[in-house]
C-alpha cells in the first residue's frame, strides 16, 4: 500500500461484502416465495423481503464505491486522505443507520415506520427503491456530502488525474441526483417523473462514470499500459455514456402520462445506450490484450474482463431487448425487466466492485497479490456466479415471455396472479440457479482465508 | 515483402486500419445497422481482398465468412423454430426469442475479440464459423 490512508478502505469493502450476503439472502427468500406464497409469512412478507433485497443492492454498492475512492483517491492524488478520521467516522453512522433501516423494515409494520420516522412532516416514504425513511434519507446527504468533502480536498491538494476527476464528477453527481428523492410532488406523473431522476440518472448515467473510473484505476495497475492510452478510452466511454445515458432517460416515461415525443427520443437514445458498454468491453480486452506486464493477480483481472462482458450483455444486449416503445408497449414491467435488471446491475456495479476489492484487498493486507490457491477459489466463484447469473437472467426471460404472451398478447388474456401460475416452472430454476450464486458468494468470502505463498508483480 | 508495424506500446490502435474496419463493420451489421453493414463489409473485401498485408485479408475473409456463416445460422434456426412451432404458440416465442438472443450476443462477443485482436496487430479465427488459414 503506497499511502496509509488508503487503509480506511477495508472496512468499507468488508462491510460491502457482508451486506452482499444478506441481499442474497433476501433475494433467495423472495424466489421462494414466487412459488411457496406463504414462505416464511407473516414473519418476512414478500413486499418486505423485497424492500431488504433491493436497498442492500444500493447501500452495499454505494460502500462499495465509497471505499474503491478512498483507496483510489490517495494513489491517484499521490497525498494521503485529507481526513482518515472522518473516513471512519462516516462508515460507523453509515453502517449503523443502514442497520437500523434495515432492522425498522423488518420489525415495524412500514406504515407506522413512516410515522415514527416524520414522513408526515416531509413524505418522501414508499416509493420503489426510495423506500427509506425520511431520517435515513437525510443521513444519506450528509454522510454522502461529508465523504464528498473529504475527498474532494483530497484531489485539491495533490495530483489531479482524468480518473479521479471522472471519478469525483461521478459521485458528485450520485450525491446531486439522491436530492431528487426528496421531492414527492402529489401528481402522480410528475412523481414518477422525477423519481426516474434519481433511478436512471443514477445507473445509466453518473454510476457508468464511476463503473468507468474504477474500471480503469483497476486496468493501468494490473496490465502496466501508458495511463494516457486508458485516459483517452475513458474520456471517450464517459461522453458515451452521457451524451446516450440522459436523454435515454425517456425509456421510462413512454406509458407514465408523459408526453409522446418520449417514445421518440426515448426509444432512439436507450437504442445506442449499449455503444458506452460496448466501448468499456473493447476497453477492457483491449488494455489486457497488450497488457506490459504479467500481474500476479490474475482474478483482478478476470473481475475486469468479466465487468466488460457481463455489463455489455446486462445492461446493453437485455436493455436494449425492451426499450424500443412499440416492444416496452407489451414487455413493460414484466419478468424481462427483473431478467435485465438483475444481469445489468450484477455485470456493471456488483462486478466492478468487486473487481476493485480483487485488486485493492490483497494490496491492503500486505501483498501483491493473494496465494495460488487462494485465486483458484476466487476465479471459482466468478465462474459460479457469473452462470449463475446468465442462467438467473435466462430463466426470467423466459417467464418474462410466457408472461407477456399469456397475460398482454392471448385472445383471451389471462390475470396477472394465474399467469404466475403458469411460468412457475422458471421461478423454480431460477430458484436453483440462486442458490449456486450464493454458494460462489460463499466462495468468494471464503477465498479471504486462504492461505498460501504470495507473490509480487513481475514486469 | 516486409510490412512495418507502429509501435504497440506508442500507438492507441496499431493494427492496419483495414483489419479493424472490417471487424468494426462485422459489428455495425449485428449492432447498429444490419444489411447496410453488411454491405459495405462485402464492398470493403472486393477492393482489398488481395491485400498484400496479409493480416488485412485475414481479418476480411474471416469477417466474410462469419457475417454468412453466422448470419444464416441465425435467420434459418429462428425461423426454423417459428415454422415449427407456429407463431401463434408462447413457446415458439419463448425459445426463439432466447436463440436469437443467445446466438445473437454470442456473434457479438467474438466479433469484440476479433476488434480487439485487429486493433493490436494480431490475426483472430472465427472458432466453427471462421475458415482456417490457407
Amino acid at each position: 500500500m503506497q499511502y496509509k490512508t488508503q487503509a480506511v478502505a477495508k472496512p468499507y469493502f468488508v462491510a460491502a461484502i457482508g451486506l452482499f450476503v444478506g441481499q442474497i439472502i433476501f433475494g433467495l427468500i423472495m424466489g421462494m416465495q414466487y412459488v411457496v406464497g406463504d414462505f416464511l409469512f407473516p414473519e418476512i412478507p414478500f413486499n418486505v423481503a423485497r424492500m431488504v433485497h433491493t436497498n442492500l443492492l444500493i447501500v452495499w454498492l454505494l460502500f462499495g464505491f465509497m471505499g474503491a475512492a478512498y483507496y483510489m483517491v490517495p494513489e491517484e492524488s499521490e497525498t494521503e486522505l485529507y481526513s482518515p478520521k472522518l473516513a471512519i467516522a462516516l462508515f460507523w453512522i453509515f453502517l449503523l443507520a443502514g442497520a437500523a433501516t434495515v432492522l425498522g423494515y423488518l420489525f415495524v409494520p412500514y406504515a407506522t415506520l413512516a410515522e415514527m420516522t416524520g414522513n408526515d412532516l416531509l413524505a418522501t416514504m414508499g416509493r420503489e427503491f426510495l423506500e427509506q425513511p425520511l431520517p435515513t434519507k437525510l443521513g444519506i446527504v450528509v454522510v454522502a456530502l461529508a465523504f464528498l468533502f473529504n475527498i474532494t480536498m483530497t484531489v485539491l491538494k495533490g495530483r489531479k488525474t482524468a480518473i479521479s476527476t471522472v471519478l469525483l464528477i461521478g459521485l458528485w453527481g450520485l450525491a446531486i441526483f439522491f436530492l431528487f428523492s426528496f421531492y414527492n410532488p402529489h401528481n402522480l406523473v410528475k412523481d414518477k417523473y422525477y423519481w426516474w431522476w434519481v433511478v436512471h440518472l443514477w445507473v445509466e448515467g453518473v454510476w457508468e462514470l464511476i463503473l468507468g473510473a474504477l474500471l480503469a484505476f483497476v486496468l493501468i495497475k494490473v496490465t502496466g499500459v501508458d495511463r494516457e492510452v486508458i485516459e483517452k478510452w475513458l474520456y471517450v466511454i464517459i461522453t458515451l455514456t452521457l451524451v446516450t445515458g440522459i436523454i435515454g432517460t425517456g425509456h421510462h416515461y413512454y406509458w407514465i402520462g408523459a408526453p409522446e415525443y418520449w417514445q421518440w427520443w426515448g426509444s432512439i437514445f436507450s437504442a445506442l445506450e449499449p455503444i458506452p458498454f460496448f466501448a468499456m468491453t473493447v476497453f477492457a480486452f483491449n488494455m489486457v490484450n497488450r497488457r506490459r506486464r504479467e500481474h500476479p493477480n490474475k482474478a483482478a483481472v478476470l473481475w475486469a474482463l468479466g465487468t466488460g462482458v457481463m455489463a455489455f450483455l446486462g445492461a446493453g444486449v437485455w436493455g436494449f431487448l425492451h426499450t424500443l416503445a412499440p416492444v416496452n408497449y407489451y414487455t413493460h414491467g414484466s419478468q424481462i425487466t427483473a431478467a435485465h435488471g438483475h444481469m445489468a446491475f450484477y455485470g456493471a456495479y456488483v462486478m466492478v466492485v468487486l473487481t476493485l476489492i480483487s485488486y485493492a484487498m490483497p494490496v491492503l493486507r500486505g501483498r501483491a497479490a493473494n496465494s495460488n490457491k487462494a485465486q483458484v477459489v476466487e476465479m471459482w466463484s466468478f465462474w459460479l456466479m457469473t452462470i449463475a447469473m446468465v442462467f438467473i437472467t435466462l430463466f426470467l426471460t423466459a417467464a418474462g415471455i410466457l408472461q407477456v404472451w399469456l397475460q398482454r398478447v392471448a385472445e383471451v388474456p389471462m390475470s396477472f396472479m394465474a399467469t404466475q401460475d403458469q411460468v412457475a416452472l422458471f421461478y423454480w430454476m431460477r430458484e436453483w440457479s440462486g442458490v449456486v450464486f450464493f454458494i460462489g458468494l460463499v466462495l468468494y468470502i471464503v477465498s479471504f482465508f486462504i492461505k498460501g505463498e504470495t507473490r509480487t508483480a513481475t514486469r | 515483402m516486409r510490412i512495418e508495424r507502429p509501435d504497440p506500446l506508442v500507438h492507441a490502435m496499431p493494427g492496419p486500419p483495414l483489419a479493424i474496419a472490417a471487424e468494426a463493420l462485422f459489428l455495425i451489421n449485428l449492432m447498429l445497422l444490419p444489411v447496410l453493414g453488411f454491405l459495405l463489409l462485402c464492398g470493403l473485401w472486393h477492393r482489398h481482398r488481395r491485400h498484400h498485408d496479409p493480416l488485412v485479408r485475414s481479418h476480411l475473409r474471416q469477417t466474410m465468412s462469419a457475417s454468412l456463416w453466422g448470419g444464416a445460422f441465425l435467420a434459418a434456426s429462428s425461423l426454423g423454430i417459428f415454422a415449427i412451432g407456429g407463431l401463434d404458440n408462447p413457446w415458439s416465442w419463448v425459445i426463439g426469442v432466447l436463440y436469437f438472443l443467445l446466438v445473437h450476443a454470442l456473434l457479438i462477443l467474438l466479433g469484440f475479440l476479433g476488434l480487439v485482436r485487429a486493433m493490436n496487430g494480431h490475426d483472430w479465427r472465427y472458432p466453427v464459423i471462421g475458415p482456417h488459414s490457407p
